[in-house]
């Protein structure tokens, strides 16, 4: 029952923490699309076309980047780990 | 106990690791990322973010690595200066302890000199003697072994009876 209640500890810590990731993504995702797509100077309150699909395409870029990068960190810590393993065995067994 | 603190580093590790997930797609696509004529980046964007990934990631463990490294230096160096100061110190208080000792020494010197001086223009039998730094030590030690350890003044040594056989009885025959 203790290894029940540490993954549930675990996996409320893990829902908040990507809760907390995810807004943090969301305002760097913000800011980053307005200094693309939003001009320095503004002549109406209104967002032209332009802008406004400029946002759109700005948005699906950033998740699909976010998504690409996230794969490749995940691929680089698995070969950290797998080198991590292969010297401690190495140290092990020396 | 050690389990908990594990976990904690295990947990701020993992937490670090998503920040930084963060702060590399955020930069990597500032970097890359200016057309928006598509919906989906195109073959020279994608192969930007991959090189951009991998600089960063190389940045990253350089920078800690080099930053972890300053801070050692700089911690052994405080060490060494500290060693330093507390090995100086010692030195100059064993100085001071010689100095003293030696001061002390001359000291007892230059009493045992005047003694053998004064015992030696008193007595004309003791004159005789040949009288080196050594023999005026003892003499010294057994004219304050006989007395109450006073130095007296010159011609007052006849008066103390005085422990040498053959002197004793001439000095006293001389004063006579």
């Amino acid at each position: 029952m203790a290894q029940g209640e540490l993954s549930d500890a675990a996996m409320k810590f893990v829902n908040e923490l990507e809760m907390e990731m995810m807004v943090d993504m969301y305002n760097r995702m913000t800011v980053a699309c307005q200094k693309k797509c939003i001009p320095a100077k503004y002549k109406d309150p209104d967002l032209t076309k332009g802008e406004a699909v400029c946002i759109d395409r700005c948005v699906a870029k950033y998740l699909e980047v976010h998504d690409r990068i996230g794969k490749k960190l995940t691929a680089l810590s698995q070969q950290d780990e797998a080198t991590m393993k292969k010297l401690q065995q190495q140290a092990q067994g020396n | 106990m050690s389990n908990t603190l594990a976990n904690e580093t295990h947990q701020r590790g993992l937490k670090d690791f998503l920040q930084l997930y963060n702060t590399i797609t955020e930069y990597c696509f500032n970097k890359c990322i200016s057309k928006f004529n598509e919906r989906s980046p195109s073959n020279n964007e994608t192969s930007c973010v991959d090189i951009c990934t991998d600089n960063y990631v190389h940045f990253n463990q350089r920078f800690m690595f080099n930053f972890v490294d300053h801070q050692e230096r700089r911690k052994r160096e405080a060490e060494q200066v500290t060693a330093e100061a507390a090995a100086k110190e010692q030195e100059e208080k064993q100085k001071q302890l010689q100095q003293a000792a030696a001061a002390f020494a001359a000291g007892q010197e230059q009493a045992a000199a005047d003694m053998a001086a004064a015992s030696a223009s008193s007595s004309p039998v003791l004159a005789d003697l040949p009288l080196k730094t050594g023999q005026a030590m003892e003499l010294l030690e057994t004219l304050a072994g006989s007395s109450s350890g006073t130095v007296p003044p010159d011609n007052s040594l006849q008066n103390i009876p005085v422990s040498l056989a053959d002197p004793v009885q001439s000095v006293q025959e001389g004063a006579k």
